[in-house]
């Protein structure tokens, strides 16, 4: 058979609105480019917010985390406060008794704080999504129910009574308190990914699959590459914030680590000299909180999820 | 788990049975815990000493930097210090769940009946925008207002005594405490409420009944309200753990002489047996209320009387 060099059958005419009748005609490649670039940005331009917006945050902050290694941390004993000024033009969050800008110290402990409660959530969301996947992998009926009783259980505590504990005899470093973090965040989620799996072994389209010869392994495969990453990235940017808000509360009360809750803990320990040590960081720290409040909600209803079933 | 001949035939047995049996679990996980911290490198002491910590609790004497720190009066025994931080923290936790009682549930209907759903969000979003600030920021502000006050940030200290409100200084301190940790919990509360509200608002029923002509009041009431008793009755002890963090760190900051306190100063002292009864006290009391709401919706809401199974979360 003869093929037409326009690539159309010889039964087949041709498309009526075709301008140029040229056959093979090739479009400008960077116009092309741009066009499917913008279809792309346009239809899933939610989806380049939410990556805008927790990079503003992230990138900010890390980099002046790493970059402003030579803040100065705060002295453990005031000692006079002849140089402490209060903010002004060039110094926008005040001086500290030495005469140090506050700014510096404040974004590094920011950045440290949030890069910190970060990983923690994320790795709480992995683990508990590995031990849920697990349990429900080894074909145990009741691993769901045990995981939610003990969960219930756990449940019962306060989260920041379990982390001063934990952290009381372990430290409270960057790595001891993003693992305890990560270890009180994994039950919940663990829980919840039993809970779903328990669904999904009830559900309609997922029994005819059964029917038709699909193996659980499978199934279960394709439902955690498919419905679990939303869901859990839902779960992960509600918790977020109030994973932040926590472990600044543990580095509050020990008053140690460099971060904003130690910027907190000092300037509430001078605050009657120098009130603004205090209300710079809170100020920074509750900003952060809302704007990621503001996107997990975003992030939320973007995905159909609910708020987090608990907080900290 | 309690046989269900018994959950049947005695209802307020079976609910003491699991109650205890509760109790029994949330005590055993506690003393896991804090083993796990005590094996920690920073802990010193080394684990396996939870039967020495019990006896200490029942007969032993406070260490003395945690005395100093707690302000306890003569008597230095642990069970003295623990009656009295914990009548302390009784007043704090009362008026926090009454808070959130009170204005959780009230203003989730108020904010549900608006015709407007983007009204009503506007009304839930301006409390949430204010529950999600840090307890300790909001308390920032009270301690502002305490130093210009009395010169003294936190109270319980002598110029808070000599200069402050006296006749009402326990209610005053309590109420404090208990207002700013009833924030963030009513918050998230009330973001549970609105979401269940609005996806069962989205049900076909739901839908089926508006477009028949039924009015806005009455398919809240007949159609959304009563669906979501759930997460109405549930929500608020779901929320419980979020009252008693708050109350931790608030107590410790504004030296409030509690259980937070006591914790937080276990905490920094390494004495973990402090940790452990703080821990208990608090878990045994939030499955205390836990189990009573259970019972609260198990008696209210006619789809949890037919659920087969055991009620969830536990």
């Amino acid at each position: 058979m003869i093929s037409d060099p326009t690539g159309l059958h010889r039964n087949q005419t041709r498309p009526p609105n075709m301008e140029n009748p040229a056959p093979n005609r090739r479009r400008p490649r960077l116009r092309s480019f741009g066009r499917r670039l913008w279809r792309g940005v346009a239809r899933r331009w939610e989806g380049y917010l939410f990556v805008l917006g927790y990079g503003l945050v992230f990138g900010f902050l890390g980099l002046a985390a790493v970059g402003l290694t030579d803040a100065p941390t705060p002295s453990p004993v005031a000692d006079g406060f002849g140089e402490a000024q209060p903010p002004g033009a060039g110094r926008w969050l005040g001086t500290d008794a030495g005469g140090a800008d506050q700014l510096i110290p404040t974004l590094r402990g920011a950045g440290l704080s949030v890069w910190l409660a970060a990983v923690a959530t994320a790795l709480g969301t992995l683990t508990g999504w590995a031990m849920g996947t697990a349990l429900a992998a080894a074909g145990w009926r009741s691993a769901g129910r045990l995981l939610q009783s003990v969960d219930g259980w756990l449940g019962a505590f306060p989260a920041i009574g379990l982390a001063l504990a934990l952290v009381a005899g372990w430290g409270a470093g960057a790595w001891p308190l993003m693992i305890i973090a990560a270890a009180i965040m994994a039950m919940p989620v663990a829980s919840q990914v039993a809970g779903w799996y328990r669904e999904m072994d009830g559900r309609g389209d997922v029994l005819a699959a059964r029917a038709m010869g699909w193996s659980r392994s499978r199934l279960m495969i394709d439902e955690s590459l498919t419905h679990f990453p939303p869901r859990l990235a839902a779960w992960a940017a509600g918790v977020l914030p109030a994973t932040l808000g926590a472990v600044t509360a543990v580095d509050f009360v020990l008053g140690r680590g460099g971060r904003l809750g130690h910027l907190l803990a000092s300037g509430a320990r001078d605050f009657i000299e120098a009130p603004w040590l205090l209300y710079g960081p809170g100020l920074v720290l509750a900003f952060l909180i809302w704007l990621l409040a503001a996107l997990g909600w975003a992030v939320r209803r973007r995905m159909g999820e609910g708020p987090p079933r608990r907080l900290w | 788990m309690t046989p269900p001949s018994i959950r049947r035939r005695h209802p307020v047995a079976g609910w003491l049975f699991r109650l205890v049996g509760r109790c029994l679990a949330v005590w055993l996980i506690g003393a896991v815990v804090v083993e796990i911290a005590a094996l920690g490198p920073e802990a010193g002491v080394g684990g396996g000493q939870l039967p020495d910590r019990l006896r200490s609790l029942v007969s032993g004497e406070m260490p003395a930097d945690l005395a100093t720190a707690m302000g306890v009066g003569e008597s230095r025994l642990w069970r003295d210090a623990l009656l009295q931080a914990g009548w302390m923290s009784l007043g704090v936790g009362t008026l926090g769940f009454g808070l959130v009682l009170a204005f959780g549930p009230v203003i989730g209907v108020v904010a549900g009946r608006i015709p407007r759903w983007g009204l009503s969000q506007l009304l839930v979003a301006l409390i949430i925008l204010a529950g999600w600030l840090p307890g300790w920021w909001l308390m920032l502000l009270g301690i502002g207002w305490q130093v210009g006050r009395w010169r003294h940030p936190g109270f319980a200290d002598a110029p808070a005594a000599q200069a402050g409100p006296v006749w009402i200084e326990p209610l005053w301190h309590a109420a404090q405490i208990a207002g700013l940790a009833a924030l963030a919990p009513t918050a998230w509360y009330l973001s549970q409420l609105i979401d269940a509200f609005r996806r069962r608002a989205g049900e076909p029923h739901a839908i089926a009944a508006r477009m028949r002509g039924l009015g806005a009041g009455d398919l809240f009431y007949r159609h959304v309200l009563r669906l979501c008793l759930g997460p109405f009755v549930r929500g608020i002890d779901a929320a419980l753990p979020l009252l008693f963090g708050g109350q931790i760190l608030l107590e410790w900051t504004l030296r409030y002489p509690g259980l937070g306190r006591l914790l937080v100063e276990s905490a920094r002292a390494d004495h973990f047996t402090g940790l452990l009864a703080a821990l208990l006290v608090f878990a045994t009391i939030a499955i205390i209320l836990r189990s009573l709401l259970e019972a609260l919706h198990h008696g209210l809401d006619p789809l949890a009387q037919k659920s087969p199974g055991p009620p969830s979360r536990f």
